[in-house]
């Protein structure tokens, strides 16, 4: 019962708006899902990037692996090269 | 391996809505009088001259800006990935509508599985300019503080 008033209530939506009116509205609050969602998948996969660049190079760090400058501005370029590259995929 | 951009694609989306708006333009007042079409007329200017007319010349303008915006691309960050989302999702209602409109007469009529088809097309590319837009939409809320910040 609540299933069939729950489609007679979005009949009448669209009869009253119209069909297009209420395509465009659906549009709207499905490309701001979109957005929001994709913000989250892509603190996700950022949050998985930070990790797997900075994990290894802290701990070679943390080991004593590596001491000198040359060292440390070599991993400085490789993760703000992977900073690019993530920042590179929100444009493509 | 072969790939294909997808801009090549939204082009050949961008043509079609040109196309279709061409024909129709291209027309007479036969050309949007059926049954089917009634509900479309309605949203559209109410008979079927001026509705034939009006979808015409706004698909024809849809298109030709859809193509603009591919065209221009990065070098209108700021507004060219909201310019195609805008398009596609005009043609998006636009054929949805249209589908609907054929559906309210006969629901089983292959103008309605047609037309269906071609906006999930649509809306696969509406969908895909999302990350774009959402880019878009921070470069303007950025330039927005920084000018507030400037102030």
């Amino acid at each position: 019962m609540e299933a069939a008033e729950t489609i007679k209530a979005l009949g009448d939506f669209v009869a009253e708006v119209g069909f297009f009116e209420t395509v465009v509205i659906g549009l709207l609050v499905l490309g701001a899902g979109t957005i929001v969602l994709g913000k989250y998948r892509r603190g996700d996969s950022a949050k998985q990037v930070v990790q797997d660049v900075v994990t290894p190079v802290t701990c070679a760090w943390g080991d004593m692996e590596r001491s000198s400058l040359s060292e440390l501005r070599k991993d400085v370029d490789v993760i703000r090269d992977k900073i690019t590259k993530l920042e590179g995929r929100l444009l493509r | 391996m072969i790939t294909i951009k997808l801009s090549t694609l939204e082009y050949c989306a961008a043509a079609y809505t040109i196309l279709w708006a061409s024909f129709l333009l291209m027309g007479n007042e036969t050309s949007l009088d059926a049954v089917a079409f009634s509900y479309l007329r309605d949203t559209w200017g109410g008979d079927a001259s001026s509705a034939r007319v009006n979808l015409g010349m706004t698909g024809m303008f849809v298109g030709f800006a859809y193509a603009t915006a591919i065209t221009v691309n990065g070098r209108g960050l700021m507004w060219t990935p909201i310019a195609r989302a805008a398009c596609a999702g005009f043609n998006v209602a636009l054929f949805a509508t249209l589908a609907f409109s054929i559906a309210l007469v006969d629901f089983w009529s292959p103008g309605v599985s047609t037309y269906s088809s071609i906006a999930c097309v649509f809306l696969g590319f509406f969908l895909i300019n999302m990350p774009r837009v959402e880019h878009s939409l921070l470069i303007m809320l950025g330039r927005v503080r920084g000018s507030s910040r400037n102030d």
